[in-house]
Parts: structure tokens; C-alpha cells; sequence
């Protein structure tokens, strides 16, 4: 049996140590989760010592704010895009590809916190894009919110393989992406840009019924080459042949988890990839502490995955 | 069929030597070193050749292990000097060694892996087939040697000492140190202070040469190694005790400073805080160069020592060795390397089902192995450091007779042993 060590994605961050120390069930340090083995595989400032600097206490936590709706647009036959006002450290610190806030109707109570991608900031004007469909209890509560909404953030672990995105330069990319994971994919889209990547996209517009990409039309380092239904599986074979004949440094898939598993398992040329996934799971309050968002890594140890960072071949 | 690896992890002093013993005696040789440069601890020491050292380097150079002595003895600064319970140190210069390590290995054709850092092994029963690297790439090796020291994570300079003091280790940089045996299932030996409590402090920080008073400089330059006294009420007797290196815990260097030249300005304490150490005349611009914050500590060590036997071999493991710290409660590179060179040579023994070596006890060099792991085993014993430049081991060789400075009566001992350039000869 080979043991997982974890990363969290707030280690070293303003916000770290967090109630998990408190607790001692730390995602990244052993000391912190009461074993005498000093045993983690972090680098940089040492977890357990910024716990007993601050005199064994957790950083302030992030907390609600009110950000002002600069402008709210509807596309496709539910898709709701807003445009925020937040504070300048915001808007950079979301600036990272997998970024999320919560927000919810501010009459509402924290229930409603829906988990959203940011799909792209501002960062001179201090803004950040958000889009949301439309179909449930938390994202309907939003919809007619017109004047300014109660957000969360930044938290970071909307994707999976942030490390392998990191190291992707001067190469070429491809992106596939269903419905309202367009938008994260922007996100990382404009990142791969900023790196000097040539990127091909395939997408599926799912219930979304809307082309996020077009805002990349015109743009010679994007290229469209397939928009299309990720269910077909003659769609399938056409992606397993793309990737076969390209030499990609890094593949981002990003939809449901039932479809990117289905992705995954069933595209013989995906295996050995740098593979950036989505994180579809049904984050709930983004501190690891409810447990809504956990899956079970080989040993069935169970992971956080709102603040964990975790690689496909261990799970 | 492909030449049988051996993969060492841990470029400090001990891998190096390991590294040469093992390619000469015949086999692939690997080093996985976590940061940017081999040698680790020996990027700051440089103290060779005091009292016993002289002898278990002579040794080690009759036994074959030749390379890094006279390496060190080339990059000398200073040779023959004393310092207060020291005899005939040599000190070699830490801003010039590295590289040139690096380029005695290369050209026997060590492959060296830097920033490549091991976090796993995988295991099969009693034997270790591969090694799991930071980015879970997968090496396969045959026969594997750790020389990864005995400083932990982070954490543990928290736990048992002052917090990091960003020490040459550079773990916020490179990553932790993983303990391999360990994660193979054995349990890891901790060392102890005097008062029970686990690990010590490393026992000498470097001070920036040009930041202290041209008078210092100049003397330094000269003699290699500078004296002041303490003011009386400054005298700290304890800070002898949370020392690595009992060897420098001698009265003398808590009522003096002393400083000697190896390129820095090595201060022999573990660590002294900024205010005080400034208010020594000539010291009063004085910064350290590492640990970079040794106003409040140092790096904590012996955290992880494996259980083994006399000729390296780590217990419970068909093939695993060690050397350097990881293997007892050693002190020093002439330790790292008498250790290493064993654990290099005896991985091809392995190799081949080849009964290992020991060295003989009428040795030095064999003595401090059996001896260091006979007394590891009693509660005192975890308290005490092993090394042949002073302490109880010291001592020790005097009252043995294994103490000499003769070359040539050494040489003579070690022809009767019949292990003249043992280390040598090819084996495969």
C-alpha cells in the first residue's frame, strides 16, 4: 500500500494554518494531525511552525463581502454571467486557473453558498467575471439578484494538476470542455496564453447552449477545432487520433465527473498525458471541515478536495 | 546484461564517498541529491584532519578511499593548525569544495541527479526495489544506499530545536528530507540531548568574513583561527549541551569565541544571538552566513538513525545500506566519508552475494562503526556523539592505541590486515 502524502492548496497562503490545525487534522503536516513523525512532502514554510508562531491559533478565515454587480448578462438558455467589483487583493489572488469564490443572495443564509469559477479578472480595474447556470436550489436563488451579491474567497482548488499547468510553456495545449466548464477553462486559457502556448480547444455546449470561446475568435493562438457532443462516441475516437497526431504538452478536460472519468478510462491516447482535470465535486464550504466535496484516494483514505490538490492515478 | 545499479540518495559528503567506492569496486552509481549541490552539511564544515580524524583519514586513504581526503587536503586554507583542545586541523575552503567534488565524481562517470528528491521506496518483502522520486516517477535500482543524514522535515526544528533557521539545507527550497528507512517499514533510532530531550543542535554557525573588523580578517587569514574571550557574566556553560559535536563541547569554547577560516568565519557555537555576538570588539557588523538566522538556532539532527550492522548494512533490508549520520550518532565528514566509502564498497559485495566487509577493530575506521553501534544500543549511549576529533571516543583511541599520525606505521598496520586498496579493487 503506498501512501499519499497530500498538498493543500492553502499551504503557505495567507490563510494558512486554518481550522484543520486547530483541529489537528491538517491536510499537509503530520505534526498537525497529532502524529510524532515529523512527515509531510511540503515545501516551503514549515506548516507546524507558522501554527506555533501565531501562538497555536489559525489566520483570520476568509469571511463574506458584499461586491457590487458592475454588470449581469444572459446567454444561451441559462447561463448567467456577472461582472464584480471586489477589492484589488482579490481580484489578483483569483487570477490563479482553478480560482473559485462562493457567493449567494445576500437576503439568504450560508446554505446558499454556491461554489463558482472565476472565468476571468481584471486585475486594473479590479474585477472579476463570473457565469453561472442556472439549475438548482443555490444558483436559482441568484438569478434576479441585480444590484450587488455576497461573495467568499479566493479559494484556489477548482482544478486538479495545477503542478503539471505550471510547468507547460512553449508548447501546445489542448482544452476540451462541456457547458459550464467553458468558463474555468477561460481562465486557464488565458494563462496558457500569458505562457506562450499554441492552444487547439474542442468543445461541447451541453445544456449550456453557449459558445464561451467565442471571445477567442479572431485570436491566432486559439483554435477551435471541434465543436461537438462529448457523448458521441464517434467524438471519442476523433480525440483519441488529435491527440495521437499532436504532440500536446498538456490536456485539460473539463466537465462532469461521470463524463471526464468517461473520458479518461476511454481515450487510450489521455494515458501517460499531463492531464489537467476540473473539480466537479459538490463543494460545499471550502475549508475542508463538511465534507461534502470528499472522495477516497486507492487506500480509501477519505480527501477533502475543496483545498487538496490530487492526481487521477491515485484515486 | 545491463552493469547492476546501485543508487545512492543523499549527495552529502557520506554518498560521495559512497559513490566512489561503488563505481570503483564495479557498478552503475547514481546519486539522487534533494538540492542544487552535492555535499550538503559540507557546504558549511571544513574542519579535517583534528586529532583522531588524522588517523581514520590516513586510514581511509591506505584503504583506497583517497579521492576526498585529498581533495580536502588541496583545498586547505589552513594545514597543522591547533585551536584549544585541537591538534593538526586542516581546514578546507567551503566556498571552492563543491564543484570540485562534483567534477571527481563525474569524471569517473557517477551519474548525479540533483533537485531530484526521494520520497518513497517500494518494497518487496525484505528488499527494496525502487525509489519513488518527488514527481512519483518511479527508478529501479538493485541495491540502494542512504546517506540522506538525520535532520527531518522542517517540523522537527520546530519540535526539538528553535525553529528553522534557514540552515544550508534550504528544506523550504528543496523539500524535506524523507527518512527512507522509515518509509521501508524500520524504526528510525533518535538521538538525545543530556536532559532526555531528542536531537541536537549543530554545533557551529559561519559568520560572514567580510562583515567582521579587518584586524580579524587579517588574523584569520594569517593563523585560521581567532580567539576572543567571553565577558564573565555572558559565559553560557549549558549551550555545551544542546551541541551536536561534544567534541567542541569543551569549556574552552563556551568562555571564548572562537573563530576558524574556512572561507567564512566558523563560529563554534550552535548558534549566538545577533546583539550579543555584536558586542564583541570587531564583531560589530558582524552577520551570519549560515544558518542564515544563527542568531536563534540551528538545524536539529539525529532525528533518524537506522538500525544496522558493522558492515553498513541496515537491518531488516537485504539490501539497503547506510552511511554518514544516518548511520549512528557520527560527527564530521572524515565520519560521513570513513562511513560511506564501507557502504559504497559493500553494495557491490552485495551485489555479487559476497560476504560484506568489516573493517577490523584494530582499525580506527573499524572500531568507531562496532564501537558507535554497540553503545547506541544503552540508554547513555543516545546521549554521546561519535567522532574521532574528540570526546569520549577520542579518548578512547588513545587508551586503544589507535591513535597515530605515523603514515608510515599505519600503513604497515593495514598491509598486515592485508586491506591495502581494498577499495580499489573491481569487483565486478
Amino acid at each position: 500500500m503506498k501512501n499519499y502524502r497530500w498538498q493543500c492548496i492553502d499551504a503557505g497562503s495567507d490563510y494558512c494554518p486554518c481550522y484543520l490545525a486547530e483541529t489537528m487534522d491538517c491536510i499537509t503536516c503530520s505534526h498537525l494531525q497529532g502524529k510524532e513523525f515529523c512527515d509531510c512532502n511540503w515545501r516551503g514554510v514549515c506548516i507546524y511552525q507558522a501554527f506555533a508562531f501565531e501562538g497555536d491559533k489559525k489566520k483570520v478565515p476568509r469571511e463574506d463581502m458584499e461586491a457590487l454587480i458592475v454588470k449581469k448578462e444572459e446567454h444561451g438558455s441559462n447561463i448567467t454571467i456577472f461582472t464584480l467589483k471586489v477589492p484589488h487583493y482579490m481580484a489578483r489572488q483569483l487570477s490563479q486557473p482553478g480560482s473559485y469564490i462562493f457567493v449567494r443572495n445576500k437576503k439568504l443564509n450560508q446554505y446558499f453558498d454556491a461554489p463558482i469559477s472565476i472565468m476571468s479578472t481584471d486585475i486594473r480595474k479590479d474585477l472579476i467575471k463570473i457565469a453561472i447556470e442556472i439549475h438548482g436550489i443555490k444558483t436559482k436563488s441568484i438569478k434576479d439578484v441585480n444590484d450587488s451579491i455576497l461573495i467568499r474567497g479566493p479559494y484556489w482548488n477548482g482544478i486538479f494538476g495545477l503542478e503539471y499547468l505550471k510547468q507547460t510553456k512553449d508548447s501546445n495545449s489542448l482544452i476540451i470542455a462541456r457547458g459550464i466548464a467553458q468558463a474555468p477553462a477561460m481562465l486557464l486559457i488565458n494563462y496558457l496564453l500569458n505562457n506562450n502556448n499554441q492552444i487547439d480547444v474542442i468543445i461541447d455546449e451541453g445544456s449550456s447552449n453557449y459558445n464561451f470561446m467565442k471571445e477567442f475568435y479572431g485570436n491566432e493562438n486559439v483554435n477551435i477545432v471541434k465543436e461537438c457532443d462529448l457523448y458521441d462516441l464517434e467524438v471519442i475516437d476523433y480525440i483519441d487520433k488529435k491527440i495521437a497526431l499532436k504532440n500536446y504538452s498538456l490536456i485539460f478536460v473539463g466537465a462532469s465527473n461521470f463524463l471526464q472519468n468517461k473520458l479518461l478510462n476511454n481515450i487510450e491516447s489521455l494515458k501517460n498525458k499531463k492531464i489537467v482535470t476540473l473539480n466537479s465535486n459538490e463543494i460545499c464550504c471550502g475549508e475542508g471541515i463538511c465534507g461534502a466535496c470528499t472522495v477516497h484516494d486507492v487506500n480509501g483514505i477519505p480527501i477533502r478536495t475543496c483545498k487538496t490538490q490530487i492526481r487521477d492515478k491515485s484515486l | 546484461m545491463p552493469k547492476p545499479k546501485v543508487i545512492i540518495i543523499g549527495g552529502g559528503w557520506a554518498g560521495c564517498a559512497a559513490a566512489l567506492t561503488a563505481k570503483k569496486a564495479g557498478a552503475e552509481v547514481s546519486i539522487f541529491e534533494r538540492t542544487d549541490m552535492l555535499l550538503g552539511l559540507g557546504n558549511v564544515g571544513g574542519i579535517m584532519r583534528n586529532n583522531g580524524r588524522y588517523t581514520a583519514a590516513e586510514e581511509s586513504i591506505l584503504l583506497g578511499a583517497n579521492e576526498l581526503f585529498q581533495l580536502c587536503d588541496k583545498y586547505s586554507r589552513h594545514k597543522g593548525i591547533d585551536f584549544p583542545g585541537h591538534k593538526h586541523a586542516n581546514l578546507y575552503d567551503v566556498t571552492s569544495i563543491e564543484p570540485n567534488v562534483k567534477k571527481i565524481l563525474e569524471d569517473i562517470g557517477v551519474q548525479i541527479y540533483l533537485q531530484h528528491r526521494i520520497i518513497d521506496v517500494v518494497k518487496n518483502n525484505s528488499k527494496i526495489t525502487a525509489i519513488i522520486l518527488e514527481d512519483e516517477s518511479i527508478i529501479e535500482g538493485d541495491v540502494f544506499i542512504e546517506t540522506t543524514g538525520s535532520t527531518g522535515p522542517m517540523g522537527n526544528c520546530l519540535k526539538y530545536g528553535n525553529g528553522c533557521a534557514m540552515c544550508i539545507l534550504r528544506c523550504p527550497s528543496f523539500g524535506p528530507r524523507v527518512s527512507l528507512t522509515h518509509k521501508a517499514g524500520i524504526d528510525d533510532i533518535l538521538g538525545q540531548r543530556a536532559n532526555g530531550s531528542f536531537g541536537a543542535f549543530s554545533g557551529s554557525c559561519k559568520l560572514n568574513k567580510d562583515s567582521l573588523s579587518q584586524d580579524i580578517i587579517d588574523e584569520l587569514n594569517e593563523k585560521g583561527v581567532v580567539i576572543i574571550p567571553v565577558p564573565k557574566e555572558e559565559i553560557n556553560m549549558d549551550k555545551l549541551n544542546v551541541k551536536v559535536c561534544q567534541q567542541y563541547a569543551l569549556k574552552d569554547f563556551a568562555e571564548n569565541l572562537i573563530l576558524l577560516d574556512t572561507g567564512h568565519a566558523k563560529l563554534m557555537a550552535p548558534f549566538y544571538p545577533l546583539d550579543k555576538l555584536r558586542e564583541f570588539k570587531g564583531l560589530e557588523n558582524a552577520r551570519f552566513e549560515d544558518p542564515y538566522a544563527g542568531g536563534i538556532g540551528n538545524s536539529v539532527r539525529y532525528l533518524s538513525i537506522a538500525p544496522r550492522n558493522n558492515s553498513m548494512k541496515v537491518s531488516g533490508l537485504e539490501n539497503l545500506l547506510c552511511g554518514g549520520e544516518k548511520a549512528g550518532l557520527f560527527v564530521g565528514h572524515t565520519e560521513a566519508i570513513v562511513t560511506g566509502s564501507l557502504a559504497g564498497h559493500n553494495s557491490v559485495r552485495i551485489l555479487l552475494g559476497m560476504p560484506l566487509l568489516e573493517l577490523p577493530r584494530n582499525l580506527a575506521s573499524g572500531d568507531i562503526i562496532a564501537y558507535a553501534n554497540k553503545e547506541i544500543l544503552k540508554e547513555e549511549g543516545l546521549k554521546r556523539r561519535y567522532t574521532f576529533a574528540g570526546g569520549d571516543y577520542f579518548e578512547r583511541m588513545k587508551k586503544m592505541d589507535l591513535y597515530s599520525t605515523d603514515t608510515e606505521e599505519l600503513k604497515s598496520k593495514v598491509e598486515r590486515l592485508n586491506l591495502l586498496n581494498i577499495y580499489n579493487e573491481r569487483l565486478l
